[in-house]
């Protein structure tokens, strides 16, 4: 079924080779992979593995040795910074393990910086903050400040953040590495929801095998080299993974 | 990223590192302050010096004087003659009519002899038309000015009212009799010829006014109608039998044949409506055949001078300015360092380099613009207490002293604002530059 939708990323014979000082590290040997719009995906893999080298160079926060990325049908590893900042702005929202919101600033304000470098009059970027803020659950939070939050609180910020601008992507590094299991539910819970509704792109990188339970797409990635991809039919993943798996942990 | 928003981004982040902004601000303020208060001691000066030079006469006045007197140089000498120039009426109206000249007048001199009963007195009568001299806005202490149409009427320079000595006193001008110019008779001999015993009938003035002391311009002369003082020296001419000629220095009364040219004037003031154009209204009447003189050359050479001291102390305040800009971008530097995690998250958010880059030069250019206006407040406190010392120290003693040291005029407060605020600008580029290289991965990277 997701061969139906267009390509949206598509990497080719990509690889990554780190030099300190003479010695050389391949931190991805060859990969080729396609995601399609409105695919929810998940890279596995145990640390080291090469998840976070594949997902910084797909935001073109890094240049690949070899190989290309199209995103959009744009080659973006050909991009400069001022360009690829203008493609970022556009089209890709991200979601950081650490969270890394603004400590100066409240959550509403965290949630419309994106919108503040998109130059949206405050007026409007304020609603739209607000509704992103009601979607995750913090509405009445809004003028909290990070440093008043729990790490779930701070995710659910990130993740407003990151979808405000109504971006046809998202990445998403480790977004539940620093949380428990039932806040990880909780994170996993509202990105799935919140990606499916508009059918945007998520890529979510992540050591963790009960959050590729949230994913259409799962990539198996050790040592540098894809392993396998576990399609699942997109009207399954609710019913067939995702509600078994929540429902061990509702009476927790 | 719109300018408003940017504005606000930068000032919180100001505020947020409030330590490091003050102490900035404060290098700023020093600097500003330094360079604002060594120039305006540089203008303080050449304000002194105009005020000095006002002393001495307006500086908006060419004064005209005619050596090559017809009775010296032969009128049909060796081609000559339609060189000769005359300072007459037709003169007058030749320089009325040039460009930025608001007015000329004519004056002709006589040494006179003034009595007041015992006491006398030698002065200068300057006869010359009332209602231009109305023009002149000469300042009084006393009275008004005289009019034509009244009996005999004169303005008085006010060390002519108070010069008049006994001549039967053996100490003469040693201490000065007091004579009331408008109660007691003041008489008038339109001659500078000593009598020992007897001496002619005078002419009784009525003095209607007498010049203030603050202005040593016409502290020596007495005023008076131009045609009265004519008719005043025939009449005293006749009755006295006296020569064509021998009356006073000024020369001749003689009528002249109808159309032959004859200086009606000893001397002439040309009023030119702004400083800067004297000089060029100087040469045009010095092109006529005219010796002119102005105060501008006096004040040129003082403004050469002030303009050098001025260099050295602006330069001084610029080292200091200099140091502050430094202060800048070492701060703005360290800003970078602390918040390279929050300008990677920005750039992987959706922020332009563009951005980042204004930012970080509106940040500079505020600790700039914050230091430059509270530098200038500043200095205004300290030009205040510059000038309050030394209007203190003068104090009662001093008349000709300078009455201000420090000046700042609106031009150099706001100047001096525009400079600190560049200098920031300037002082911010190279960190933020910086900021736009800075990798966004290593900003992000967890560790
Ligand atoms: N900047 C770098 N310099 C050198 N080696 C790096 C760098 N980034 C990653 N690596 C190496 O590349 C490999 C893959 O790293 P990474 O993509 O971060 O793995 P993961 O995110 O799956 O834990 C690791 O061996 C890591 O040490
Ligand atoms: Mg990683």
């Amino acid at each position: 079924m997701s061969n139906l939708k267009e390509i949206i990323i598509e990497i080719k014979d990509l690889r990554k080779v780190y030099k300190i000082g003479t010695e050389k590290v391949v931190a991805l040997n060859k990969i080729d992979l396609n995601i399609h719009k409105g695919e929810i995906c998940c890279v596995l893999g145990t640390s080291g593995s090469g998840k976070s080298t594949l997902l910084n160079m797909m935001a073109g926060l890094e240049k690949p040795s070899r190989g290309t990325i199209q995103i959009k049908g744009e080659a973006i590893e050909k991009m400069n910074e001022k360009k690829l900042a203008k493609f970022r702005q556009k089209n890709i929202g991200f979601i950081f393990q650490s969270y890394n919101l603004m400590t100066a600033l409240t959550a509403l304000e965290n949630v419309a910086m994106p919108l503040i470098f998109r130059g949206t009059p405050r007026n409007i970027r304020e609603k739209v903050a607000l509704k992103h803020l009601e979607m995750v659950g913090l509405k009445d939070r809004y003028k909290h400040r990070p440093t008043q939050m729990s790490g779930g609180q701070q995710q659910r910020v990130g993740i407003a953040r990151a979808f405000v601008g109504s971006p046809e992507i998202i990445f998403a590094d480790e977004p539940t590495g620093n949380l428990d299991t039932k806040t990880s539910i909780e994170i996993m819970h509202i990105m799935w929801k919140m990606a499916r509704e508009k059918d945007q792109t998520i890529v979510i990188v992540t050591h963790d095998p009960e959050v590729a339970l949230y994913a259409d797409k799962v990539i198996h990635i050790r040592d540098g080299d894809i392993q396998s991809i576990e399609n699942r039919e997109e009207d399954d993943v609710m019913e067939k993974y995702i509600k078994p798996y929540e429902a061990t942990y509702v009476k927790i | 990223m719109n300018s408003i928003d940017l504005a606000l981004m930068g000032i919180k982040n100001l505020l947020r590192r409030k330590a490091r902004t003050i102490l900035t601000v404060l290098g700023v303020i020093i600097g500003t302050a330094a360079i604002v208060v060594m120039v305006s001691l540089g203008l303080g000066m050449n304000k002194a010096f105009e005020q000095q030079l006002e002393q001495y006469g307006s500086l908006t006045m060419i004064d005209i004087y005619n050596y090559r007197m017809y009775d010296i140089m032969p009128q049909d000498s060796s081609g000559s003659g339609t060189d000769q120039v005359y300072l007459d009426d037709d003169t007058v109206a030749m320089i009325e009519s040039m460009d930025h000249v608001e007015f000329a007048i004519g004056f002709k001199r006589f040494d006179s002899k003034i009595y007041a009963g015992k006491y006398e007195n030698y002065s200068n009568v300057k006869a010359v038309a009332l209602d231009k001299l109305a023009l002149m806005n000469i300042k009084l202490s006393q009275g008004v000015m005289p009019t034509a149409e009244g009996h005999y009427e004169a303005l008085f320079g006010f060390q002519v009212a108070q010069n008049f000595y006994d001549p039967q006193s053996r100490n003469p001008y040693g201490n000065r009799p007091q004579v009331n110019i408008f109660e007691d008779k003041i008489e008038l001999l339109p001659t500078s010829q000593y009598y020992e015993k007897r001496r002619p009938r005078g002419y009784i003035l009525q003095p209607t006014g007498v010049t203030s002391e603050t202005d040593w311009n016409y502290a020596w002369d007495i005023f008076m109608d131009y045609e009265t003082f004519e008719k005043l020296k025939a009449d005293f001419d006749r009755k006295n039998k006296i020569e064509n000629g021998s009356g006073g220095t000024g020369g001749s009364t003689r009528k002249p044949k109808s159309n032959e040219k004859v200086n009606k004037y000893d001397e002439m003031k040309v009023s030119v409506d702004h400083v800067k154009n004297v000089q060029e209204v100087q040469d045009q009447i010095k092109a006529m055949g005219f010796e002119a003189y102005s105060l501008t050359d006096a004040l040129e050479n003082m403004k050469k001078t002030s303009a050098m001291i001025q260099a050295i102390l602006g330069g001084i305040g610029a080292v200091s300015l200099f140091i502050a800009a430094i202060g800048i971008t070492n701060t703005m530097v360290m800003s970078i360092y602390e918040r390279t995690k929050e300008i990677g998250v920005m750039k992987v958010i959706g922020a332009q380099l563009k951005d980042i880059k204004r930012l970080f030069l509106f940040e500079a250019s505020m600790l700039g613009f914050f230091g430059g206006l509270l530098g200038i407040a500043f200095s205004y406190g300290v030009s205040f207490i510059i000038n309050s010392v030394i209007s203190g120290m003068s104090g009662d003693s001093g008349y000709y002293g300078p009455q201000i040291l420090s000046y700042i005029p609106a031009w150099l407060a706001l100047l001096g604002l525009g400079f600190s605020t560049v200098i920031g600008l300037i002082a911010g580029y190279y960190p933020a530059v910086r900021a736009t290289k800075l990798s966004a991965l290593e900003a992000i990277r967890t560790e």
